[in-house]
């Protein structure tokens, strides 16, 4: 029986913009087992729910992550919405939608151009990113924000956007998305990508399902689920469907964040086509939240849940939050064990590791 | 909670039963997760099928912090499972992968065993000037759970 190995990967790793550590056992340049442990920016978010007024935790509850930052805030704000019955105005609604899907497109963005670095391809790396700095200044015009939006509140959102700044996100989407297709075609066509993903971390659709896992990397393996069919915000009145894949590798993962940065510029399209006027939020003066719920939304690397409890006082008596990263874990243990170490990086890459979601 | 959402009480007997069930209906483990009561720690978890979401809540014992482990019928359960031990102090017999408390290296151990002492928040009101000058007794350390 041949002698094994055990190779520290992490926390501090080239391709890791995040810290997560991997003990890797290997047969000569093979993966037998890989055990992985997180914790080393564990902040007690969760705990400090408990601590802060409901209202201001909006806040807090967006700054879980710097990525995907306004679909956090968006999903403690309907889950405090959904305990005190309160109905958001239809324009606050489409609003928080467009900036969702924007969102997702600047993270997926950003995952192209950081995959493109570990592929070793850097000039695709800086298109990418520069796409991305298109996008983000969208965000700032119509937010303030750059990387925290600071738009979702509960009730509703912070400031409305007018209609000539509308038109002109609307044009340059068009920008955005002409320079992105250029971009896209390389990933898809180019020979070095395919070398470094196409058949290369497989998973297959059942034990995908079985590991529990979520987003592109359930979804890369032929399984449509797509927590935004629940039709939460504006999902359930626009017309889309779940990308998918079946591959299940790593290229499959990378097609179906491409093909899903196309379906979010059409979903931006259709809420500034189909805006709604009036009221950018309802008040509550006096109410408090109530009762428990499961909030559940798709943020950029998959399904987010979102545990709230509440007993009419200021607080939260427990507000937990599942990350999609977290999920991801156990699918990412089974797709590492009997590949060599070289794909490694690129493996870890696919499930989109957002470690400090994960941390919370 | 939503039409398609339902949260269901069910004895500690029935929580590896319960889920062997839902396993074998196609069910999906989406997540566990604990919450420190006064005198009890409530430990809940989800599944999920065609989006239709169950919850099912069991209440474990403070003296006695034990949970069944999940992880012949979820292999997934061993992240959560981790993590109830790491953040609550829950006992797991049977748990596949333990990472013996390491998993989240938390600075705080045990961070919502009910007994840690958060650091008091600030007064709302700035003391008024009458006030300056005079001395102030230490908040007093808030008990949690």
């Amino acid at each position: 029986m041949a002698n094994t190995t055990i190779i520290p990967f992490g926390p501090q790793h080239p391709v890791l913009p995040e810290p997560i550590h991997l003990d890797l056992e290997l047969d000569d340049e093979r993966v037998v087992q890989a055990l992985p442990s997180i914790g080393y920016v564990h902040r007690g978010l969760e705990l400090l729910a408990e601590r802060h007024d409901f209202v201001e935790m909006a806040q807090v509850a967006e700054r879980i992550c710097g990525i995907c930052s306004f679909i956090h805030g968006q999903g403690y704000c309907q889950g405090i919405e959904r305990l005190m019955g309160l109905e958001v105005p239809p324009r606050a609604v489409y609003l928080r939608t467009a900036w969702a899907e924007m969102s997702r497109i600047q993270s997926h963005l950003l995952w192209l151009g950081l995959s493109a670095d570990a592929f070793g391809f850097e000039s695709l790396f800086q298109h990418s990113w520069r796409i991305r700095e298109m996008l983000v200044d969208i965000i700032e015009e119509t937010t303030g924000g750059r990387v925290i939006f600071g738009s979702c509140k509960v009730g509703g959102i912070r400031k409305d956007v007018d209609a000539e700044t509308l038109q002109r996100v609307n044009r340059r989407m068009r920008e955005i998305e002409a320079a992105f297709d250029e971009v896209a075609n390389i990933f898809r066509a180019d020979r070095t990508v395919k070398q470094r993903t196409v058949g290369v971390g497989v998973m297959s659709a059942e034990d995908a399902y079985a590991l529990g896992a979520v987003g592109p990397v359930l979804r890369a393996s032929g399984f449509a689920s797509d927590t935004r069919q629940l039709g939460y915000a504006a999902y359930g009145e626009l017309e889309w469907e779940p990308v998918v894949e079946q591959a299940g590798d790593c290229y499959a993962r990378c097609e179906v964040r491409l093909r899903e940065i196309s379906q979010s510029i059409d979903l931006i399209r259709q809420c500034l086509a189909n805006m709604p006027e009036g009221e950018i939020e309802v008040t509550f003066k006096g109410k408090r939240p109530k009762g428990e719920t499961m909030v559940r939304l798709e943020q950029p690397r998959g399904e987010v849940c979102y545990y709230m409890s509440a007993n009419g006082q200021k607080n939260l008596e427990r507000f937990r939050v599942r990350t999609p990263t977290f999920a991801n874990i156990a699918p990412l243990v089974h797709m590492l064990k009997g590949c060599d170490l070289a794909d490694v990086p690129v493996i870890v890459l696919t499930i989109d590791p957002c470690v400090s979601c994960t941390e919370r | 909670m939503s039409a398609n959402e339902s949260f269901e009480d069910i004895e500690l007997d029935q929580w590896v039963a319960t889920a062997s069930r839902h396993r074998a209906d196609g069910f999906r483990l989406v997540q566990m997760t604990g919450t420190a009561r006064e005198d009890h720690f409530e430990v809940m978890i989800s599944y999920d099928r065609n989006y239709d979401c169950v919850n099912f809540r069991v209440h474990v014992p403070r003296d006695r912090p034990e949970l069944p482990s999940l992880s012949v019928v979820f292999p997934a359960s061993f992240t959560y499972e981790n993590e109830l031990k790491d953040l609550f102090g829950f006992n797991i017999p049977g748990l596949a992968l333990d990472y013996g408390g390491n998993f989240l290296r938390t600075k705080t151990k045990i961070p919502f065993s009910g007994s840690v002492t958060l650091k008091k928040e600030k007064p709302e009101r700035a003391p008024s000037r009458a006030a300056a000058g005079t001395k102030v007794a230490p908040p007093t350390p808030v008990r949690e759970g």
